[in-house]
Parts: C-alpha cells; structure tokens; sequence
C-alpha cells in the first residue's frame, strides 16, 4: 500500500451556486451553452455538465460560456432560454418541464442536444439492463420503474436533434433507436480532480512508488449495482489472497462479500463512499486497482472513467476488456487486462511485475492526462456542440 | 467450513430462514425418495418458482428438476456472437472428460464464430478459474471475453441478474446431456442447440420414466448432435437413433502430447498395475474390475513381487487382494497428477459397459500404457486407437486372461513401444474438431 501523505481536502459540492451566479456564468461570453440536468449530483451530472461548462469557461474556448440549470430553476426557464444559444439536456426523463424547456428553445429556433452516459434510451435493453443491475425482479415496480425511466429517456432524446455521449459503441447504440446523429465526448476530469491527482501522484513518485511492503487491491464500486462485477473478480481476490500473505483487498462503497472472503477478513478493509476528489486520495493509495465488468451491451457502454481516475494518481487498473477498457488500456503498459476466466493469473500477473510498475504508473498517467485531462476536450466538445 | 456449508449459509442469507427451511426439508426428502441417477445434487427451489404441489406440472416439476426449463428473454442482436454452453457444473470434480471435452468444444466453436463464449451451469456457481484451468492445458485462446451465468433448476438466474438468461436471437447453445438439452428447448429456438453426445445416455437408467424422458429428447429431429466417437454414433444409429444417421456429425477425442506422455520412473522400481475404480459409477463394473485383479494375483499373473497395483478414482472403498495386498489408492487427483500418473503405469484395467470406449483407457493408451477394457455391442476391437488396447469379452475369465496377455504384451518393451508410436490417437483437439467445425459453421 502506497501512503503518501496527502492531507484530506475539505470538500463542498462546487456546482451548489444561487442560479444568479449561474446565470452570470452563461452571459460571461458571446455564444452561451446551457447545460440542464434534473438536479446535480456526484457522477452523471458532474462529468457531463459541470466538468463540460467548467471547460468553456476556459479562455481556449474562445467567445463560449456555458453554465448549468436545474429542474428548481423552472420559474425562470424563459430567461435562460433567451440567454442561452444551446441547450444541452443531460440524461433526463420526459416530464412537462423538460418538454416545456426543449420547446422554449425551439420556439427560439435554437438547437437543443441530449447528453447520455449509459445505454438508458431503449426499451429493448430494459430487461438486460435489469438483469445487469442484479435487481430483484419479482417485484413489480422494478419493472414500471426501468421501463418508465428509459421510455422517458427516449422521449426526451426524441425531442433533441441530436446526442452526445462518452464513447462509440454508445453512440451508434443511441443512432440505432432514434436515427439521430451523435457525437462522442468522453469523460474526463475535471481541475478540482487533478489537483489533488498532481498531489498524488507526485508524493508516490518521491517515494519511487514503494509502500508499506503490502499489496493492495482496490475495488471502488460506487454503487450497490455493481455486486454482480464485483462477483466476477472474488473468487480470484481469495485465490490471490490465499497464494500471497503480502496481498490485501480495500473495498470502497457498497459492496458486500461473499462466503469465500470471509476467512480474509483481518486482511480486507472497508471505506465509505468518498466524495470525488477525496476518491483521488484514497485510489492512489492501492497498488492496483480492479475494474471487473459482466460482458454485455449495457456494460460496453460504460466509460473509461475508473481507468483515468486510478492512472492520474499513478495506480495502475486491471480491468475487464469491455469496448472501452480494451480501447483504453494498453495490456502490459499502462494497465492489464483480464478476460473473466483470467483474474487469478492476471492479478499475479501485475503483482509479480513489481518491476515494471513505476514506468507503467508514469504512462498510464500521462495517457490519461492527454486523453482525459479538462485541458485536452475543449475541441472536442466545441466540435460536438457544432461551435467550433 | 465445508463447500456444502458455505453454499447453504450463502442461501440461506440470500433467501432467508423460512426457504432453508424448506431446502432442508427438499435435502431430506431426496435423501428418504432416493434421487434418479442424474440428480445426485438437488437444486434449490425458492418457493416463489415452484408449481402448486399436487398438481401433475407440479409433480412433475419436482420429480425431474433437472430439466426445468431455463427461463430466457431475448436481448437486441450484440455485435459479437454468443455460443452459450450448458452444463451442470465446471468444477473440479467434473473438469476433465466429458465437461471438459464440451467446453474446449464450445471454446473452438466460439472463436471459429469470432464469438462470445458464455458458461451456463446448473448445479453450482462456475468457477472461472476451473474454466482458465482447461482451457490453459490444451492451449486453446479465446478471441473474446468469456461469461458466466448461473441457472440453477429453481429457476433463478444469477449472472446476469436475477431476470432469467439474456439470450440473442442468433446465440448458439451447445447443451451436454439430455436433461441440459431438455432445459435448454422450452426457451430458445431449436435449430439453435448443438447437442453434444458424449454416452449411450438411455443407459444411465432401467427402462422407466428417466429413460422415456431421454429418449424423448434424443430422438428430436430439430436439433444438431454432435457424438464423440464413430462408435458411439453407429451404435446409436443402429439402436433406434436412424435418425442421426447422415444428419449428425462425430468426433473423436484427442489427447495432448504436452500432457499425455511417458514419464520418468525411477530405477528399478515395481512395474505398475491401474484400476479405473469408481464403485458409484455401476458403468465402471468397479466389482468385477476387483474380481479380476483378485483373481489375477491369486493365479500368480500379477506378481506383486514385481507390480504395485494402484486404484485410481472416487469413493474407494478398503480393499484387500490375494493374501492381504493393500494397494495404493488415488482419489481427488487434478488433471495434472491424473496425467503425471497415468504416464508411470505399464498396464491399465479400465471397465467401461456401453459402447463408448471411455477415456481412462485412451489417456492410458496415449501415456505408453498397455490397456485392458471390455468389449460392449460394437465396441469389439479398439486397435484403431492403439494396439496396445486390448478389449476382451466382458466375462471374468476372459478379462483375467487379457490381464495375462496385457503384463506380457507390457514386458515387451520393443512391441509396447512399437504399438505407442503407431497410436492412431489423436493429439490436437483443433484437429479432431475440424470437419464438424466447418461443417457447423457453414450453415450459420
């Protein structure tokens, strides 16, 4: 285990302004972006619309400003549709506010886009989505709930004339159900994230990236609906733990083990859910970090954001080789990855590559800053935006 | 804690006090009715997916759980294939044989399809290292990811989520026994199962419903079988199965020069005798096989002065030969002390009562062994594997007297060796799969 001596940073969500300051923010420049998401949070909202508004606000995207809004700001969508030169809506559900919003910018002969971060826009993958989840179907409001929120998805996405979203498989994904064209802009991170990641990074380099003398493996879940991924890689981690005394797990989030870990439990430890920049912190402190993930369509859609997040800290990934992961991970160079059956033997694997871990940590980084640093995305997202 | 234990504690939280209550009582009950041959671990069946007890759907539901249907829904069209394998379990105990042959099968299938391969078990959670571990000893690389789902006869599905198994409409599901195959057919398209034929299966059992059900399932015309061996294939053809005849495809088995081979022995040491010994597999004529090895040391052909005999299989009971000779027992081998073994004996006895020739006999056959087996219907001679195989009538002079035969064709070490490296065994599964491979993949 790695322990640089980064100290915890006080954290306050940096999105939460009155929407006067929000709506400074977009009259900051000539050409105005207005981001909308249902109400902020964590994850969706800040990767595709805070992390996307703080980039125009840069000076390199020229005469744009963008800023973001909320089902709450509804008394005064009139302004921010007149204000505004595009709507950008972000993975929301179909309700008469969000119809009445589009229509707002329509009736002001504006373009509108939709934002989506996951395969959430077809019915038709309702049931594997479910399935992917692990959720209980026998309860029937499982089955109200997915389908309405993913109709609703659809809907709204039919109101856009066009999409955007984090990766290609995705894209023609969405193409496929509503025939809209669709750019790709992908996740990436954000100033606040680097900052700390910079701290990081250079602490472990000062120590020539050696630890404690301990191996630890992270496995940074999010969400409870990740148990059936988590799934994939356990028996592995008990194999891995029982073969190496040295090796120890850190599991962060909601994730509960199964019977065959049980016997590791001195060597396992648990960490509460992190804000996201105190995230960078705790991942850099894990020799490796675990990113399993059921083979299927839902999850090729997923993002390489638990990739760029451990590489800017200097922690390398071992992940399933999903379209994104297979696309963003150079085996053997800037991260390892395993097919389901190959978890046991590619843990060793990374592990016994002791050698090659400070060079690899150095490359995946700078991958990951060039590819996923706030600094890199201003073309692409002024592209996807048709701006540039 | 034992596996059996940890998988009921791991329900019992999944499912609460009351369904392990009822599991318990299943457990019981199987125990007092006796289970059919197939269904040697009961599955659990959450109450929620039971049918009403009493009725005829219900009865039957519970008499023959290993063929309840796999519930199914259909995703959108991926853009990788998916070859989906079903079969009980993948774990160690069942890894090499059949099990094995079917997933280096569905393995080869997959990447000749530039497809997905998926493992679906039945009776217990697959251990994806136990797949790694096949896999690994015969080299085979697959293109793509590889996934895991868990069907269990209860009906919930785990892999996946608990919403059934997602099947595509142009998935490929290459089922392993009649029960498998027999779950597989109420929830996917039926040209799209490839049954692969390992046994005689109507003669796991005595003429009665599991044998009706069996048969039911094997004379589907629908369906492609795929049958490891030529024998196997014009047994069946000739017992009732004209069906197959020119419609099913065959194989025959390879063996690995990378794991079946001589290995060394030290200097001056006994000769060694095998016994393929599983008292609880009847096919395996485990008694007989002893009567034989009894009788054999009683006439003085097997001399323990010079041979060692080793009984090599599950659930051993103690035995004593001949005047008190306690042989050495294998149980609980894995493939490679199975493999290391096998390359150290000079005369194998493997009993096999169907037409199949089994694959103790040819794993000893590809080691430098000498072989004894029994003949069964056409099985009557198996020197087109190796001359080194003698197969003698199923009757306990004739076995005894092979046994004689066999030690001297063993102390022929210029004829043994001679026969060896004529062997007409395959050594690269790749090969033995190609015709049927090609011929399967050309129509999808």
């Amino acid at each position: 285990m790695f322990t640089p001596s980064i100290p915890p940073v006080p954290y306050a969500d940096p999105w939460l302004q009155p929407l006067s300051t929000r709506l400074a923010m977009l009259y900051r420049r000539e050409v105005r972006v207005a981001y909308f998401y249902e109400e902020p949070n964590n994850s969706t909202f800040r990767y595709r619309a805070y992390n996307m508004a703080q980039v125009l606000n840069e000076p390199g995207a020229g005469n744009v400003s963008a800023s973001y809004f909320f089902l709450a700001d509804s008394d005064r969508f009139d302004e921010i549709a007149d204000a505004a030169d595009l709507l950008v809506v972000c993975r929301s559900r179909y309700c008469h506010q969000v119809n009445g919003l589009i229509t707002k910018f329509r009736a002001r002969r504006k373009k509108v886009l939709f934002d989506v971060d996951d395969l959430v826009v077809d019915t038709d993958y309702a049931h594997l989505v479910v399935a992917t989840l692990g959720l209980d179907v026998t309860q029937k409001g499982v089955w109200d709930d997915w389908f309405a929120m993913i109709a609703r998805m659809n809907q709204t996405l039919r109101l856009c004339d066009g999409a955007i979203t984090t990766n290609q498989f995705l894209a023609q994904k969405i193409t496929d159900c509503s025939g809209l064209p669709v750019s790709v802009v992908p996740n990436f991170m954000n100033k606040e994230q680097l900052a700390v990641a910079e701290k990081v990074f250079a602490a472990k380099e000062r120590a020539r990236f050696v630890g404690n003398g301990k191996i630890t493996l992270g496995y940074f879940s999010g969400s409870p609906s990740h148990r059936l991924d988590y799934a994939i890689v356990e028996p592995a981690l008990a194999d891995v733990l029982s073969e190496r005394p040295s090796v120890e797990v850190m599991v962060v989030g909601y994730i509960d083990h199964g019977p065959t870990m049980r016997e590791f439990g001195h060597r396992i430890s648990r960490q509460p859910f992190q804000d996201y920049v105190n995230l960078q912190r705790l991942l850099g402190t894990v020799e490796f970090n675990l990113m399993p993930l059921q083979s299927n369509a839902f999850t090729d859609c997923k993002s390489e954001l638990k990739y760029f997040e451990a590489a800017s800290v200097g922690t390398l990934s071992i992940a399933s080789p999903s379209f994104t992961y297979s696309r963003a991970i150079r085996d053997g160079e800037t991260g390892y990855l395993s097919k389901a059956h190959e978890w046991t033997e590619s843990i060793l694997r990374a592990i016994d590559r002791v050698e090659a871990y400070e060079s690899m940590a150095k490359q995946a980084r700078d991958d990951a800053l060039l590819k996923f640093g706030w600094q890199h995305q201003t073309k692409t997202i002024l592209n996807a935006l048709q701006l540039a | 804690m034992s596996a059996r234990v940890r998988r009921f504690v791991s329900f019992w939280r999944d499912h609460g006090t009351r369904a392990a209550v009822r599991l318990v009582r299943a457990k019981l009950g199987s125990v007092v009715a006796g289970p059919p041959a197939h269904e040697k671990s009961l599955s659990y069946l959450p109450a929620s997916s039971r049918e009403a007890s009493g009725t005829v759907q219900g009865l039957a539901a519970q008499r023959f759980a290993s063929t309840r249907p796999i519930a199914t829904f259909l995703i959108p069209r991926a853009s990788l294939r998916r070859v989906s394998l079903v079969t009980d379990s993948i774990g160690s105990g069942s890894l090499f044989g059949g099990v094995g042959t079917a997933l280096l099968f569905a393995a080869q299938l997959a990447n000749r399809l530039n497809a997905t391969l998926r493992v679906v078990t039945r009776t217990e959670v697959a251990s994806p290292d136990n797949a790694s571990l096949i896999l690994g000893a015969y080299d085979i690389h697959l293109l793509h990811e590889m996934q895991f789902a868990f069907a269990p006869w209860g009906g919930r599905v785990d892999s996946g989520g608990e919403g059934g198994l997602d099947i595509h409409e142009d998935e490929i599901f290459v089922t392993t026994s009649w029960w498998t195959t027999a779950a597989t057919l109420p929830g996917v398209p039926h040209a799209s199962i490839i049954y692969l034929l390992q046994e005689d299966e109507r003669m796991f059992y005595p003429f009665g419903e599991d044998r009706f059900h069996c048969e039911q399932v094997m004379l589907n015309k629908d369906i492609t079988f795929v049958i490891n061996t030529r024998l196997l294939y014009d047994h069946l053809v000739h017992t009732g199965m004209e069906h197959l005849n020119g419609s099913a495809y065959c194989f025959e088995p390879a063996f690995p020069k990378s794991l079946f081979h001589q290995r060394a022995r030290e200097q001056g040491g006994k000769k060694r005798f095998f016994f393929y010994a599983r008292p609880h597999n009847l096919r395996n004529l485990f008694y007989v096989g002893l009567s034989v090895i009894d009788r054999a040391i009683n006439e003085g052909i097997l001399d323990l002065e010079q041979w060692d005999v080793y009984l090599v299989g599950k659930d051993i009971p103690d035995v004593v030969f001949g005047d008190g000779y306690v042989p050495n027992r294998c149980e609980g081998l894995d493939w490679s002390e199975y493999a290391d073994l096998m390359g150290t004996i000079d005369v194998g006895l493997s009993l096999m009562y169907t037409p199949h020739p089994s694959y103790p006999p040819l794993d000893l056959a590809a080691s430098g062994a000498v072989v004894v087996t029994n003949k069964f219907a056409n099985k009557t001679d198996l020197s087109q594997y190796s001359s080194n195989i003698i197969c003698a009538e199923l009757e306990l002079g004739a076995l005894v007297e092979a046994v004689r035969d066999g030690i001297s064709l063993a102390e022929n070490t210029e004829l043994r060796r001679r026969n060896f490296l004529a062997n007409g065994l395959g050594v690269d599964w790749e090969k033995s799969f190609e015709e049927t491979l090609v011929a399967l993949t050309a129509s999808r």
